[in-house]
């Protein structure tokens, strides 16, 4: 490589006219929650006409996300001729929208789907080939998979090769093009080994052919493609695999459709309209996102249109859903234009949700907790459900920007709607009663069951709960920024958001819900309700068991088996829990439900309350409750007090020099805190500066600083403490841990 | 020894090369190819790079559009690379439409042109000179920066030789017909 290397330099100064230069990137950060990275990216490029290289060296220990890189990381050469194209290297590709292959490097989310190889394209007028093969390592963080599990979600832990090879022949026509492509992956995904219960790997061919078309009218333009994509398991191995799990073939649309309206009161204005059919497999609602052991999804070098608009707006940006580019299906449209001389008009609205209704079914001799499982049909779903099982989607956005005076002005309203997550869970159990329909021995050979004749006593399904996890949201995102002359300018973002978030309850009973009638008289009577495991005739603090996060939704369904080891669907000694009082082992502990909230238990008949609503129930009834993610401190005490709305507020304040220098102050508040591991806040010095002017409880703030060092070195700095959350990109996501009064620094040059 | 000379040869080059772009071929945002030293043939050009959801970005845009337009006489243009992905690539082109904006508009999704030009922020805005010599590179964009633009680009068409009327950048226009439209992006 490095003779190679060598004589490509010599090469260069050789030829007539060369450029050489390139970039640095130098990022800092520390803080006090040791979210500390450090990392140095160096570019390097060296053309002449026809020729061009590119070496990106990098250095980190450690990186802000990503395993530790020392040397050289990237490198590419490119001959380019008037109809040639050859590159040797790593190579990214773009064909169409991307679903076939769309490969990038996004360090935001640590996302390098580019191949090592050749490619090689001839580009005329008339057509444009592309052909290309080489090798691709994908690292990705995943917690479904065992092996090295990062709990600080910065190191990936999931490594697939593959081997690819492919072409894309695009042929030109006035207005319109017409193109084919076809792809094809032999991976070696890593995968969890069922039996072992260890890490494993798996063979897999993957192909995916595609077509798509566009046209470019004047007042009209469309573009559609469509992919067929096919996984296989080779025959000779993987035996094992194809047992338990059977790939599944299937196809994604995408269609864009742009028209541009030119009659009053309308000239100028343009519609777009997008939509997405991705049905490249099917996936339940508990595994959509478990591609370790999904293997058949589609290619991580698929990563076609979103079809959700993209927002500049930080506290709706939050709110965009991870798009499956496996099961989704929706739409998008937008009309924009003019408006006067007061600016433009933007009304963009947006609706998705997987494309298939799913439903949990469950045998009825079995303990419906493990015995349950997912059920679909195969229809194709051509429009967006609303069910709850489809994490259904919508926003609407409306939005005016543009100048009055040098005054410009961007004023928008987003309304939000969004199913994030949905659990189907069965609490089932043994009536200890014999009923018609269950064997017993008849040891009278009378042909009826007598008392003390033993049989089977099935499982009865007595009870189903729903949760879905939701989000219900409406952002005011406004801009004014503001032209003093001579350079001078002033920034003012203000955004606002009400945001309810929570888990929606549904139970619903098939049977009556069984009492112990202590006085006889045949009714369940009012009364404090709790197991009294250790029988000492009061109830004791308990330590949470993996049963109780089973029940909060915290544990997915298709996990249980690794919480609950005996498979009795109760908690045992040995199991996981939460150890309160640290001493390491699991007490005995009592469930309560307070009834008339004294907090402490009271005499009375034992109930299993199935639905939770502190009473005896009948079957059939159907008890709908909500639990919102939200609360606050009452009285400045450590009780604490739901809520069912959070209003956040983000208040940016810049001031800049053009072109040497901008400063911004950043704060962002919200109304309460959320339930999950609560974070300890430092208070640093600006905080305890601003400290003296507002309350600064459940506040984040910021400063950042730009300079313009010359025209090619810029630096940025940060001083504050960031609110951690959900980023997304290229329709991936990952949770962004907070900043916590810390420092980051960037600095970027060009030579 | 080996490494020795290498790095010798990598300084080397580094003092005697010019900041030059190369002949890079550039998709088109009606689909067609073009190369970027087409752009160059008639005069000096302006390079920058944007995204619909860059908002310091689309406040420069207008700036542009203007210079393009007065001075496309000279032969110099405004050539934009629109780097959104795929995820919002449909509204490139209605965004432009419904803005009025005239000069030339490249894509690339998946930031080739990007790396390969040396732009780590957007906007950039690189203008090159028509042997494609970089004479002026500026990162970001806050209000006033088109004033260096401009006089950048001033400089350039002095030392050409080139004579052009004064340009008043506060004739920027607050809203654009399309009838004004005339080129195939």
């Amino acid at each position: 490589m490095i003779q190679f290397i060598c004589l490509l330099v010599i090469h260069t100064f050789l030829s007539a006219q060369i450029s050489v230069g390139g970039d640095a990137e130098l990022k800092f950060g520390e803080s006090k929650n040791n979210y500390n990275f450090s990392e140095v990216l160096l570019n390097m490029n060296i053309s002449n006409d026809n020729l061009s290289t590119w070496f990106q060296f990098e250095y980190s220990e450690p990186p802000e996300i990503g395993i530790n890189i020392n040397g050289l990381r990237k490198f590419r050469i490119d001959y380019t001729d008037d109809d040639m194209e050859l590159s040797v290297g790593d190579i990214y590709k773009i064909w169409g929208r991307g679903l076939i292959l769309n490969q990038f490097d996004d360090q935001n989310v640590d996302l390098d789907n580019g191949f090592r190889g050749l490619s090689f394209g001839l580009i005329n007028e008339k057509y444009a080939l592309n052909l290309l093969s080489g090798l691709s390592n994908i690292s990705r963080i995943s917690s479904d998979y065992w092996e090295n599990i990062d709990q600080a979600s910065r190191k990936p832990n999931h490594f697939s090769d593959h081997s690819l090879f492919g072409g894309d022949l695009e042929i030109f026509s006035g207005s319109f093009s017409v193109a084919l492509s076809s792809l094809q992956s032999r991976e070696n995904h890593p995968i969890n080994n069922p039996s072992t219960m260890m890490g494993d790997s798996v063979s897999v061919i993957h192909r995916i052919h595609g077509l798509r078309s566009r046209y470019e009218g004047s007042s009209i333009s469309g573009y559609v493609e469509f992919a067929d994509k096919i996984t296989l398991l080779p025959e000779s191995n993987n035996t094992e695999y194809q047992d338990v799990f059977r790939p599944f073939n299937g196809f994604s649309v995408f269609a864009n459709l742009n028209y541009y309206l030119s009659l009053p009161p309308f000239d100028g204005w343009s519609l777009t309209m997008e939509y997405k059919n991705y049905n490249a497999t099917k996936i339940n609602p508990s595994e959509r996102n478990n591609y370790v052991k999904n293997y058949d999804m589609n290619l991580i070098f698929t990563q076609p249109p979103t079809v959700i608009r993209e927002h500049s707006s930080v506290l709706l940006a939050r709110l965009i859903p991870q798009v499956n580019f496996n099961d989704e299906v929706g739409y998008q449209f937008s009309l924009v234009g003019p408006v006067s001389n007061l600016g433009y008009f933007t009304l963009n609205y947006q609706a998705a949700s997987r494309t298939n209704i799913w439903e949990k079914e469950y045998p009825d001799s079995v303990n419906a907790l493990f015995g349950s499982k997912w059920v679909s049909d195969s229809s194709i779903t051509l429009m967006p459900h609303d069910g709850l099982v489809t994490f259904p989607y919508d926003e609407l956005y409306i939005e005016m920007e543009g100048y009055i005076k040098k005054v410009r002005y961007q004023l928008g309203f987003g309304i939000t709607n969004q199913v994030a997550d949905y659990h189907s869970l069965y609490n089932s159990g043994q009536n200890n009663v014999w009923d018609n329909d269950e064997p017993f021995t008849d040891l009278d050979s009378n042909g009826v069951w007598n008392i003390n004749e033993p049989y089977n006593d099935y499982y009865s399904i007595i009870n189903e709960r729903i949760e879905n996890k939701f989000v219900e949201a409406i952002t005011v995102p406004t801009l004014l920024n503001y032209n003093l002359g001579s350079g001078w300018s002033i920034d003012l973002k203000y955004e606002f958001q009400r945001l309810k978030a929570g888990t929606k309850y549904k139970s619903t009973l098939s049977s009556k819900e069984f009492f112990e009638d202590l006085d006889g008289d045949g009714v369940w009577d009012m009364a404090e309700l709790f197991s009294d495991d250790n029988g000492n005739g009061i109830w004791d603090d308990a330590e949470d068991t993996w049963y109780d996060w089973w029940l909060n939704g915290w544990i997915p369904d298709d996990q249980l088996s690794d919480y609950d080891i005996n498979g009795n669907g109760e908690y045992d000694p040995g199991e996981q829990f939460t150890d309160l009082d640290g001493d390491g082992i699991w007490d005995d502990a009592e469930e309560l439900t307070d009834l008339d909230g004294d907090g402490i238990w009271d005499d009375g008949e034992e109930l299993d309350d199935l639905n939770n609503d502190g009473i005896w129930t009948e079957k059939g009834v159907y008890t709908d409750s909500i639990k919102s993610n939200f609360y606050v401190y009452e009285n400045n005490s450590d009780q604490t007090l739901s809520k069912e709305f959070q209003n956040n507020h983000m208040l940016t304040l810049g001031l800049g020099k053009s072109p040497h220098w901008s400063i911004s102050l950043t704060i962002e508040s919200s109304s309460t805190y959320e339930y999950g591991p609560a974070v300890v806040s430092i208070t640093n010095p600006l905080e305890k500066f601003l400290g003296n002017v507002m309350d600064m409880e459940n506040k984040w703030v910021a400063l950042e600083m730009m300079i313009n060092i010359n025209s090619n070195t810029r630096l940025d700095l940060m001083y504050g403490t960031l609110r951690g959350g959900i980023i997304c990109s290229n329709g991936i996501c990952r949770f962004v841990p907070p900043f916590d009064d810390g420092f980051k620094l960037s600095l970027t040059s060009v030579f | 020894m080996r490494r020795f000379i290498i790095v010798s040869l990598f300084l080397l080059s580094i003092l005697i090369a010019q900041d030059r772009v190369p002949n890079l071929r550039l998709k088109m945002l009606n689909g067609k190819y073009a190369k970027l030293y087409d752009f160059l043939k008639d005069g000096p050009m302006i390079i920058d790079f944007w995204a619909t959801w860059c908002e310091p970005c689309k406040k420069q845009m207008r700036y542009l559009d203007l210079f393009h337009n007065h001075f496309k006489e000279l032969g110099f243009k405004v050539l934009t690379v629109n780097t959104d992905t795929p995820k919002s690539m449909s509204k490139v082109k209605p965004y432009v439409r419904t803005k009025g904006f005239e000069f030339n508009v490249a894509v690339d999704p998946n930031s080739q042109i990007k790396k390969k030009l040396k732009i780590q922020q957007m906007p950039t805005t690189i203008i090159v000179d028509q042997d494609g010599t970089v004479v002026y590179r500026h990162k970001g964009y806050v209000p006033g920066d088109e004033v260096g633009i401009l006089k950048a680009i001033t400089q350039l068409l002095d030392k050409k030789g080139l004579a052009y009327t004064d340009l008043d950048l506060e004739k920027v226009k607050k809203t654009k017909k399309q009838e004004s439209l005339k080129v195939d992006f």
